[in-house]
């Protein structure tokens, strides 16, 4: 099965995050530093 | 039966208790990650939600709450159930709506169950500490009245009960293999055999398709397979989900089973009806996934357990990937229960997960679909 969604993603490829995707209690930036 | 807690050295929350409350014809029950808490009272104080255990022939308590409540450790440690307790007596234990009861139980620390459940476990509700008649609904969420007028829908199973007090019902595999399992309300699953069995009946081999899922202590893989059918008494199953249990371990059947069989004990008779709420022979569903589970958490996000084989491992996932969404939902510092119904997904559908690891944060891709 493979399945492109907006972004272009398909089935295992790797990609970005969208920005909508990003947990919002700890923005992409935050992450590094509060998990080492 | 519990038989891996961790003794680990946790800063326990005591849970505050409130004020005793009357319980009648039945009690609320509360099904979490397919095992089910019962509130109890202890000494007059609760309700603590106690975590019921058919398979265990003990009744224990979180050492904190025991001491709270003045039961103070006596004695040397001992080993139960492969935890180190001390023995206390409960002067009144409340459950069910039956009257205030007198035992023996063990004092421990039950903070590490809370990562394998998902809630605050206050005590274990094992055989002494349950009814001698009671009936597990667990669609309405209710420990009930053992039903007096019992109709034609209701099937006898025969039971047989140990020197321990744990009951067991008789399992054929395929038509050919008998054993007796273990009536236990702490496995999830349908059914669970030992590996040397399984092997033995050349039912697990290194071709037979299998579904690892996070065990509850979250860094290894619990082994399912499909078995052709059993029969459990006069109930017939087919295509059971069958776990693999370390070679030597006692057959179990769980939640998954009598969660549609409705059971209802008669521990003192040693009788055990059932009443199905699915139609005969059962077919064990199909299980769905993409072959991740959460396991454990790490700064808020839970640690993701990947499956040797699965989609997840194919799209590049890998244990201890952290979770940080999915299609596009916020997975941070969500409860277990949300965050395995969000991956368990649609059969034939797809998953955008996006994942921290090494820095960086990233998406892919994962099928979901027939898995077992």
């Amino acid at each position: 099965m493979t399945r492109r969604l907006a972004g272009g993603l398909s089935e295992g490829q790797r990609g970005p995050v969208p920005k909508a995707m990003v947990s919002t209690r700890f923005p992409a930036d935050m992450l590094a530093e509060k998990i080492p | 039966m519990i038989s891996s807690i961790a003794v680990l050295v946790a800063a326990a929350t005591l849970i505050t208790g409130q004020t005793p409350a009357a319980v009648s014809a039945g009690q609320e029950i509360t099904l979490a990650r397919g095992r089910l808490f019962a509130p109890a009272w202890v000494n007059g104080v609760g309700p603590y939600p106690f975590l019921i255990d058919t398979a265990a022939p003990y009744v224990a308590l979180d050492a904190p709450i025991a001491g709270a409540l003045g039961l103070p450790d006596a004695g040397k440690p001992e080993e139960a159930d492969g935890f180190s307790a001390h023995r206390i007596r409960i002067q009144a234990l409340e459950v069910a709506g039956r009257p205030a009861l007198e035992c023996s139980a063990y004092a421990t620390d039950l903070a590490p169950m809370e990562a394998l459940y998902g809630l605050r476990v206050a005590g274990i509700l094992g055989l002494p500490g349950l009814p001698e008649r009671f009936l597990l609904d667990c669609e309405g969420g209710r420990l009930a009245r053992y039903p007096l007028q019992m109709g034609p829908e209701w099937i006898a199973v025969p039971i047989s009960t140990g020197s321990d007090g744990v009951m067991r019902v008789p399992v054929t595999v395929n038509g050919e293999h008998a054993v007796e399992a273990e009536l236990d309300t702490v496995f999830s699953g349908t059914l669970a055999l030992p590996r040397n069995l399984l092997e033995q009946w050349d039912l697990f081999t290194e071709h037979t398709p299998r579904l690892e899922v996070a065990d509850g202590a979250g860094s290894r893989g619990a082994i399912q397979i499909r078995l052709p059918k059993c029969t459990v008494g006069p109930l017939e199953v087919e295509t059971p989900l069958c776990e693999v249990l370390e070679n030597g371990a006692a057959p179990q059947l769980g939640m998954r089973f009598w969660s549609r069989f409705m059971p209802a004990l008669d521990r003192a008779a040693g009788t055990l009806h059932v009443l199905p709420l699915v139609p005969l022979p059962w077919h064990d569903p199909p299980v769905h996934s993409a072959g991740v589970t959460p396991a454990g958490q790490r700064g808020g996000l839970w640690r993701l357990f990947i499956a040797e084989g699965s989609p997840a491992q194919r799209a590049g996932l890998l244990t201890g990937d952290l979770l940080v969404s999915i299609n596009g939902m916020d997975m941070a510092e969500q409860s277990f229960d949300y965050v395995h119904r969000a991956l368990t997904g649609q059969p034939a559908t797809a998953l955008e997960i996006a994942v921290f690891r090494s820095g960086e944060v990233f998406a892919v891709l994962v099928a979901v679909d027939q898995a077992l």
